[in-house]
């Protein structure tokens, strides 16, 4: 038998260090066996095998550090993980702490993150998305974005704009089905024939509506979407081609859309929109559509906006009554649809962020306590024989462990704050918030991320660990040493609570001065309104609908518990915007150049509407039942009305015409002031309050009417005004059946919703910070226990020691706070722009969340002082 | 399931072609022996193909030690087909022909 070569006997024993010990006789017989084998096949003169012989051995030493590494992968997965999940369950108070901490971490900002994903991140579903734009007509002010455009104007960008492969234009509005199963009212829009074209939807199945639909007399189609397929027709397969009745007319269903976001959000069912050479002719003035249009392949936003300037400029000097000083602005489409939530979230997703930072640093300080704590522990080991990377393993398996533990529990809380915030009522308010889903890249990634921090804390102790092996075990000045590191991190979890604590008392402020203004109109549950419409098919004259206003407030008013009744055109908090400029006011002409006009919102309402809504009459009279078509024209005006029309002067018995008709055909709304009423603000607080003139409901029926009941105790039955109302008419759907609670309510969505969250980031991070600064006191009290032994052995008091636990409260909280202080007050500016009625840094929401976070601290340190004051000197010193 | 590399693929052809000492499979496959023998190694590990040691006394008989054969099992064979299939639907389907102007 051939003997190996010396380099490969060497390289065998050096391979059979590294296999692991029950593979090792295995391996090397099953190496020297080939290496025979080979030898054997060769003549050993034959060239460079000597050679040969040694690299293929050099193999030896690739296999045996594999078998080594694949080895440990297995151990570190089975045995460290075991002994791991062992050694946590037995601490399950350590274990349960820093799981939960790292699951708010994870959890919180999974959840906002897929908020802020949903809305302003996620690629609309929208074919080609990105060339989508809003256009947008401009006030002579400039100011107000969001203004629509005349149809006439919408004709003339359509015909000149080449920047844009289409334009298309729409208008949302309920529309009311009939017809079985029952009459209801839907969220709908009027869409000129390019519409789906240009936005790049496509039915499920049918068509959609195309330019030969919305050409004048056309017959009557309807697109409807997946939801209302579902209810009206029972996913029927027939559906398309049926007959649907729209508004009173019935409409051939030509196409259902597939079920996901649709434009506008939440829109029920699209009607075809079209125009009259005569209605373009003379409604330039009339602005009610949203423009949208789509960029060719290529062009820039600032290309468009360029060419639609000019063609705005064009049409101002040709058409100067309508369209002087307007102006066009465009959009990216997602900045149009979702408005201006986008600060709010970026904010959130910051507090999460910063919510995340206060957890890892707290995990990071309970890792490194424990592995003080344990270093007694670690010294054995090591003793008994365990190499310094088996220390390091066995930490990280712990961290990794915790933060599975944590990443699972954060799912949930993530889970379960996804759903919450999808049904918000904020997301019927805010855009694409609703379609918040959780996503699991981004739930991944964030537990990836803390996972990962977890680990990199984690590693700082477990380095540490081996080279303290073999320390005394009551080093007292590393222990003060380790304790001051670890002070730092609780101050730093501190500053940072005490931002966001801050933040939370600041925005919590401002939301109770938004609570505090006064409405001018009651917000009560006690008021219950419902919407209705009458088609145009069945009330036709304004008699007819004066009459069915009349005999429906009759009905009502006699339903049970009802104190009174009103029913008014333009609800306030709906944002209602119907605005007419005066053309006369006490019998002279009134300019009407964009730059002079007085513009009025113009609302219609019945006699009992004021008492009905608790509004205030200042001075003359409210409307009364003989105010009626047989009757001169008579209006109210609110205070700021009648401040701006007759400054100083009593507006009673003065008259004023507006340039347009509203329920009547002959005449021209207006006519002479018989009351003020106090102001009433409609929709946000911070908005100035709009003059505004009332007309008698009576003398100017219209066809769309909000019903108001005033309930004398609690809020009057929905049920039984549906059943009143449709007893006269049961075709007329009631809809948006709220009470002015709740309206007002919804108007608040969106500061409520960025206040809620904030608040419970706060509440989150000044708990993770009582957390961390229990833990830093409980372990610097067991680290003092024979130091206090002795102190109280010579003489100190049981408040002395007390004292000793709270100045270090005190310091490391003074310190935390200070640093936070100074942090809010430099992002105060960042805060300002979110809260109602700021004048720079609110010197009292300091206060607060300073006084609240020293109670939180202070009762923190309760359990820690306890304890140091029950040291007795003679167990402690006896325990040397 | 994931796509093994290509050395593992020789490798374990080279067990299923009946080339059965780890030597041999270095000889077969061109591959160093750093690379053959941890993927070997692997492919047991996995299950992919199953050593056992050759008979004492004949091997003692011949003068030598006992060598340790590789063979491939039943999910190796599949593994290998399925990996075979996937590196060939990487080809591409006929060679690529200069387009006359």
């Amino acid at each position: 038998m051939t003997t190996p070569p010396l380099i490969c006997r060497w390289l065998l024993d050096l391979g059979a260090a590294l296999v692991p010990a029950d593979a090792r006789a295995d391996w090397r017989r099953e190496w020297r066996a080939e290496i025979h084998a080979f030898q054997a096949a060769r003549p050993d003169d034959a060239p460079d095998v000597a050679w040969r012989l040694a690299a293929r051995c050099l193999g030896a030493i690739v296999h045996a550090a594999w078998l080594r590494w694949d080895r440990w992968r297995l151990e570190m997965w089975t045995y460290d993980l075991r002994i791991a999940v062992r050694t946590l369950w037995h601490q399950p108070g350590f274990a349960a702490v820093a799981a939960l901490t790292l699951a708010v971490g994870i959890g919180a900002n999974a959840a906002v993150f897929s908020a802020v994903y949903a809305v302003l991140l996620r690629p609309l579903p929208f074919p080609g998305a990105d060339r989508l734009v809003a256009i947008r007509t401009t006030s002579p002010q400039g100011a107000p974005v969001g203004s629509a455009t005349s149809p006439s104007d919408f004709v003339d960008w359509q015909a000149d704009a080449g920047a844009f492969e289409a334009l298309a234009a729409l208008s949302s509005d309920d529309l009311a089905m009939s017809g079985p199963p029952g009459a209801e009212q839907v969220p709908g829009a009027a869409v000129s024939g390019g519409f789906f074209a240009v936005i790049g939807l496509t039915p499920q199945r049918g068509r959609v509506i195309s330019p030969d639909d919305a050409r004048p007399g056309a017959a009557p189609v309807v697109v409807v979407s997946d939801t209302l397929w579902a209810r009206r027709f029972g996913r029927a397969p027939d559906a398309v081609g049926r007959l649907l009745t729209v508004d009173g007319v019935a409409r051939e269903v030509v196409g259902i859309l597939p079920p996901g976001l649709v434009h506008p959000p939440d829109t029920e069912a699209w009607v075809p929109l079209s125009w009259s050479p005569t209605e373009l002719a003379t409604q330039r003035g009339a602005q009610y559509l949203d423009v949208i249009g789509r960029l060719r392949a290529g062009g820039t936003l600032a290309d468009a906006d360029t060419e639609l300037t000019a063609i705005a400029a064009r049409l101002a000097t040709t058409y100067p009554g309508t369209n002087d000083g307007r102006g066009v602005r465009i959009l990216p489409f997602r900045d149009a649809l979702v408005g201006d939530v986008g600060p709010s979230l970026i904010m959130l997703l910051a507090a999460a962020g910063l919510v995340l930072l206060i957890v890892c640093v707290n995990v990071a300080g309970l890792l490194v306590t424990r592995a003080i704590g344990r270093s007694h522990d670690l010294s054995m080991r090591v003793a008994l024989g365990a190499g310094p990377w088996r220390l390091v393993r066995g930490v990280l398996a712990e961290t990794l462990v915790l933060g599975l533990a944590g990443a699972m529990a954060g799912t949930a809380i993530a889970w379960a704050g996804v759903r919450r915030i999808a049904s918000l009522e904020a997301a019927t308010r805010v855009p694409l918030l609703a379609e918040t889903r959780l996503d699991a890249a981004v739930l991944a990634a964030i537990a990836a991320l803390a996972i990962a921090s977890a680990l990199a804390v984690g590693l700082i102790p477990a380095w540490r660990t081996p080279r303290r092996v073999g320390l005394a075990r009551h080093d007292g000045t590393r222990a003060t040493r380790r304790g001051a590191a670890r002070s730092w991190l609780v101050a730093t979890e501190v500053a940072l609570a005490l931002v966001l604590a801050v933040g939370a008392v600041t925005l919590a402020r401002g939301f109770s001065r938004i609570l505090a203004v006064p409405r001018g109109f009651e917000v009560s549950d006690r008021i219950l309104t419902a919407a209705l419409t009458l088609p145009e098919a069945r009330y036709d004259t304004p008699a007819r609908r004066a009459d069915f206003v009349a005999r429906a407030l009759e009905q009502v008013r006699g339903l049970p518990g009802v104190e009174t009744a009103g029913a008014v055109f333009g609800l306030p908090l709906t944002g209602f915007g119907f605005s007419i400029t005066v053309v006369s006011k006490d019998g002279t002409a009134m300019s009407t150049s964009p730059q002079d006009e007085v513009v009025l919102a113009v609302r219609a309402m019945s006699p009992d509407y004021p008492r009905a809504m608790g509004m205030a009459l200042r001075r003359g009279r409210v409307f009364s039942s003989r105010d009626d078509g047989s009757r001169p024209p008579s209006v109210l005006v609110n205070e700021t009305a009648a401040r701006l029309l007759w400054p100083g002067v009593d507006p009673l018995g003065r008259s004023l015409l507006l340039g347009t008709h509203l329920g009547q055909d002959e005449h021209r709304t207006g006519g002479t002031v018989v009351g003020v009423v106090g102001d009433t603000r409609d929709g946000a607080v911070d908005r100035p309050v709009r003059p505004t003139v009332f007309v008698p409901l009576a003398q100017e029926p219209v066809s769309f009417v909000t019903l108001v009941l005033r309930g004398a105790a609690r809020t009057p039955d929905a049920a039984a005004l549906r059943t009143a109302v449709n007893a006269l008419d049961p075709d007329l759907p009631l809809f948006r059946v709220r009470t002015v609670a709740q309206l007002a309510s919804a108007t608040l969505a969106q500061p409520r919703l960025l206040m809620s969250l904030m608040s419970l980031f706060a509440a989150a991070a000044v708990l993770v910070a009582a957390i961390g600064l229990y833990g830093l006191l409980a372990q610097a009290v067991a680290a003092r226990v024979r130091e206090i032994g002795v102190r109280r052995a010579i003489g100190a008091t049981t408040v002395d020691v007390a004292s000793l636990v709270a100045g270090q409260t005190s310091r490391t909280v003074g310190a935390g706070a200070a640093v936070g202080i100074a942090a809010s007050w430099a992002a105060s500016g960042v805060l300002e722009r979110f809260v109602y009625g700021s004048a720079g840094p609110d010197l009292a929401a300091y206060a607060t969340a300073v006084g609240g976070l020293a109670a939180v601290a202070a009762v923190a340190a309760i359990a820690p002082c306890r304890r140091a004051m029950a040291v007795d000197p003679a167990v402690a010193l006896k325990g040397e | 399931m994931r796509v093994m590399g290509p050395s593992l693929v020789a490798v374990l052809q080279a067990v299923a072609e009946g080339v059965a000492y780890g030597f041999d499979v270095i000889d077969a496959t061109g591959l160093p022996s750093g690379t053959v023998y941890p993927a070997l190694s692997r492919l047991e590990r996995d299950g992919l193909v199953r050593s056992q040691w050759e008979d004492d006394a004949a091997a003692f008989a011949d003068g030598r030690p006992a060598r340790r054969y590789y063979k491939v099992t039943a999910t190796g064979a599949r593994a290998l087909a399925a990996a075979v299939a996937h590196y060939r639907s990487l080809l591409p389907m006929r060679p690529a022909r200069a387009r006359r102007p």
